[in-house]
């Protein structure tokens, strides 16, 4: 699974924490510019809303990708298995009557349960079958959505309960907080606490950073690589609840991307790809910084062309302006 | 900057004779297709002990070490422990038999802290409930883990770096401080000085005799002569799959260790 | 020889699939009498645009009496209609009306149809070489354009800010429709002011994003053109979050079973839909005329209709709701 050399690893896993704190950094001074040139418009609290509510789909798949990655492992159905348990979960929704909150308990299992399902599946690929990861969750993609479209024909399906998309999908809080932005909040705090502080957490960890040391000393490491795909799965399949109380459609189309949104926010935050160094909060950064980035862009009226130049720009300086303090820091 | 101290030790001389072997292993037969890697193997572990396991490439040795640290299962023969027939089905098994094993590789975890190190597959959990929800105890991890680096008088600044961060040596000392701390009857080591510089290499040398202080036997194995003679209270000297030569401390030098490993000498003639 | 392989096998494939369609009703043949062969090769399968196009088509061809069958691949792209239309014409139909992917892409295996001898319509997008065809039928989407900018500032009253909602640059049809609206804003409607035009990627997350931070920006915007479903579906959810459903007009292109739900709700004041039921039959017709030695148009544009509340109830409009099935 991992091939670096120890020496690139002391730089990553010293870097871990310190990147986190350094990103934060580059994340407040970006929304500290924007907030000074536009302080009415990017600092509203109707703005800050919508950003926080535009990245909490995302955040939940990107917190199931940390701990993938972790393992050195990576999931690229995740997009696909949103789209696969939203169709299943409005199927469902539909059988039980279409509305009421029993509907919607019901498409709620669903969607995890199909998510779950997906991951599993992830999980025996790579761990029984021995399929590289990218390869199996690459064909896993194409099948999760590929079923959509067969159950759906290609049609977006409609017909999502209204107590589900006024609740969940627009409601808020004390009137303040989205429900997307608290679910993603919750999904992520119990994430971050399970990858820093638990027996899982450390479990996935060690296997990312020397799956041989892990198996040696008694670690079930197959069985513990199936478990962290079927959390990415059941994620996804979270997530894709999530997004049909938001579109009250299961956006078929909408989700061809997600995987690599998902896996830049990862590597943004800090975690790296050889497994072992990972944490979520890192990862909650790492999904803001294009977030605010393209939310601050259009509000100043950058074109849209140019808005993506930048975008790219800022993210390839940010990753570069970190590797430049690793250099200087190991000349010392 | 994180470094390693180590205390001298002076050696005591302990003589052998008359006391049952914490390991002992008889007529060890182990074979890859036709090629006979171990033909009834005979070795012995005296408790206290630092054994040099020795023999030239291919003389069968990391066979013999696999099979009696639960790695690999023999054809035939027998293994006992403190006098009574054991058999290991995993390296597990061997642990439960406070036997533990020191991988050349080392088999750390580099991205993690030694402490977490110490504590792969027995991660120390809180009490109650949040114990039961995997909740780690960090707390308990570092303590044990200090106490057991300082009982074998390894020193590291920072319990929470990686240990990627750290020395060849203070890592090879982590994980000689690792085993020892889950084995308390005998722990192998695989060629521990093997990647290590000159000074790297006198500092765990000493640590494998504070580990022999401590109690616990170790198994050295080492292409290392000098080293060897330097160390070891007993040499078995393996070739071609068996045994040809045992020698107590001050009984072989370099000269007569390299004789038995090439044939020219054989004291266990069939 | 490795095109005629190619080409038989996926001619397999074809029947194989045509064979497996027969129990959810794909692949539908309509009963003919004896006279021509037509196929139509679908954009891509399981589109109700598409699907519309058949269905128009197929109630051509029953009172034209054209023995009609219907292909098409799982992705809008030339690697994926490539080896259907190949199969198609190793068929040897009369004649094959096709959505053709644009651009050169396509060119071979159509101009492969045409020395086949087989009659070539074109309906909805052209390949580099129109000639081909004996007739192109399409809706021109920069009219579509057009016709939404029409409709849209009918909605504001002739003035305020006005913002379009693209898919992803480059791609043609939606170009166009972004191009069409635009300019006739600036050229016939003075007082409205045109936004810069904001792209969602595709994806509804994407253009919720945009039209999010455009309002947090122009709390007065006054109405938003979104040129496709995926850029409706979110614009739906940003005008919800801003508590903007209803002062803001949003005016989309196409329909989806969501948005229909979406325009009864009051959540989008009206779609821009294109007329494929009618594409489908005219293409048959051109089809036939083309076959029976008859003069064709070589261009034929379709119109377009707009989908309200108010029209909801109406057939003349309600009939032509993208289908699922005919």
């Amino acid at each position: 699974m991992t091939a670096l050399p120890l020496a690139s690893r002391v730089q990553l896993r010293r870097l871990a924490v310190s990147s986190t704190l350094y990103l934060a950094v580059a994340l407040a001074a970006l929304i500290g510019v924007f907030t000074a040139l536009e302080p009415e418009a990017f600092g509203s609290a109707y703005n800050v809303r919508t950003v926080l509510t535009g990245a909490s789909i995302l955040l939940v798949m990107a917190v199931g990708a940390t701990f993938v990655i972790a393992t050195a492992g990576i999931d690229l159905s995740v997009g696909a298995v949103l789209v696969f348990s939203g169709v299943v979960a409005v199927k469902v929704m539909d059988a039980f009557g279409g509305s009421g909150w029993g509907a919607v308990g019901a498409g709620f299992v669903t969607a995890l349960a199909a998510g779950c399902g997906w991951g599993l599946l992830n999980g025996l690929l790579v761990t029984r079958a021995r399929v590289p990861a990218l390869i199996a969750t690459l064909g896993t993609m194409g099948m999760a959505l590929g079923l959509a479209q067969v159950i759906t024909g290609g049609n977006d399906l409609g017909g999502v309960p209204g107590e589900l998309v006024t609740t969940v999908g627009q409601g808020r809080l004390f009137g303040t907080v989205p429900w997307l932005v608290v679910a993603a909040v919750a999904v992520t705090a119990v994430a971050a606490f399970a990858l820093a502080k638990t027996r899982f957490g450390r479990y996935t960890l060690t296997i990312g950073s020397n799956h041989e040391a892990a198996r040696r000393s008694g670690v079930r490491v197959d069985r513990h690589v199936l478990k962290v795909y079927a959390l990415a799965g059941l994620l996804a399949g979270f997530a894709g609840f999530l997004s049909l109380a938001r579109f009250a459609s299961t956006t078929i189309a909408g989700h061809g991307t997600d995987n690599l949104q998902a896996i830049t926010a990862v590597v943004l935050g800090g975690t790296s790809l050889f497994g072992g160094v990972a944490t979520v909060i890192g990862t909650v950064i790492g999904v803001f910084i294009p977030a605010v980035l393209q939310n601050g862009f259009v509000i100043l009226g950058v074109k849209p062309f140019w808005q993506q130049v930048a975008i790219g720009a800022v993210l390839v300086a940010a990753v570069y302006l970190d590797q430049l303090r690793r250099r200087a820091r190991q000349q010392h | 900057m994180i470094r390693c101290l180590y205390k001298g030790v002076q050696v005591p001389a302990e003589p052998s004779g008359g006391r049952t072997p914490v390991l002992r292993a008889s007529g060890i037969v182990k074979s890859f297709g036709h090629v006979e890697a171990l033909r009834e193997a005979a070795f012995e572990v005296y408790p206290g002990e630092i054994t040099a396991l020795i023999g030239d490439n291919g003389a069968g040795k990391s066979t013999l070490v696999k099979v009696l640290s639960g790695v690999m299962q023999p054809d035939g023969g027998t293994i006992e422990v403190d006098g009574s027939p054991v058999q290991f089905g995993s390296p597990q098994d061997a642990a439960g038999h406070g036997i533990g094993t020191v991988y050349q590789d080392l088999a750390l975890a580099p991205d993690l802290s030694p402490a977490a190190n110490f504590f792969i597959g027995r991660e120390l959990l809180r009490p109650g409930l949040l114990g039961r929800l995997g909740w780690l105890d960090a707390g308990a991890m570092n303590r044990r883990t200090a106490e057991e680096l300082q009982r074998l008088g390894v020193e590291l600044k920072d319990l929470n770096a990686p240990v990627a961060s750290l020395s060849g040596g203070q890592r090879q000392s982590v994980a000689i401080c690792r085993a020892v701390a889950w084995a308390e009857r005998v722990v192998f080591m695989d060629e521990p000085t093997a990647a290590l510089g000159v000074v790297q290499t006198e500092r765990v040398m000493r640590l494998i005799t504070r580990v022999r202080e401590q109690g616990v036997a170790v198994v050295l194995i080492s292409h290392n002569m000098p080293q060897v003679i330097e160390l070891a209270d007993r040499v078995q000297v393996l070739r071609l799959g068996s045994r040809v030569a045992t020698y107590e401390r001050g009984q072989a030098d370099e000269h007569l260790l390299v004789a038995a490993m090439t044939g020219a000498v054989n004291q266990e003639v069939r | 020889m490795k095109k005629i392989v190619t080409a038989g096998m996926a001619g397999a494939l074809v029947l194989f699939l045509a064979a497996c369609g027969d129990d959810d009703g794909g692949g539908a043949t309509a009963e003919g009498d004896g006279g021509y062969e037509v196929v139509y090769v679908q954009g891509v399968t399981g589109n109700p645009f598409f699907t519309s196009v058949t269905c128009g088509a197929e109630a051509a061809a029953t009172d034209l009496g054209v023995d009609f069958d219907y292909q098409g691949g799982k992705d809008y792209s030339a690697e994926a209609q490539t080896p259907i239309l190949q199969a198609v014409i190793a068929q040897q139909p009369d004649g094959i009306i096709v959505s053709p992917m644009a651009g050169e892409a396509m060119m071979p295996t159509l101009t492969e149809a045409q020395s086949a001898g087989i009659e070539l319509v074109f309906v909805d997008t052209t390949a580099s070489d129109q000639s081909l065809a004996a007739s192109f039928v399409a809706s021109d989407n920069v009219e579509g354009g057009r016709f939404a900018a029409e409709q849209t500032a009918e909605l504001v009253g002739g003035s305020g800010k006005v913002l379009v909602l693209g898919a992803t640059p480059g791609i043609s049809t939606t170009d166009a429709r972004v191009e069409g609206f635009v300019e006739t804003m600036e050229s016939e409607y003075p007082d409205i002011e045109v936004l810069e035009t904001q792209y969602s990627g595709s994806t509804p997350a994407g253009a919720t994003d945009k039209l999010s931070a455009v309002l947090s920006a122009n709390p007065d915007l006054a109405a938003v053109f979104a040129v496709s479903t995926q850029e409706v579906e979110g614009a739906i959810v940003a005008l919800e979050q801003a508590d903007a459903v209803g002062t803001v007009q949003l005016v989309g292109f196409d329909t989806s079973d969501p948005i229909v739900e979406a325009i009864e709700a009051g959540s989008v004041q009206g779609v821009v839909v294109q007329k494929p039921l009618d594409m489908g039959r005219q293409a048959m017709e051109q089809m036939v005329k083309a076959l029976d030695g008859e003069a064709t148009e070589a261009q034929i544009e379709t119109d377009y209709v707009f989908l309200t509340a108010a029209t909801l109830e109406d057939e003349d409009v309600t009939q032509y709701i993208y289908r699922n099935e005919c």
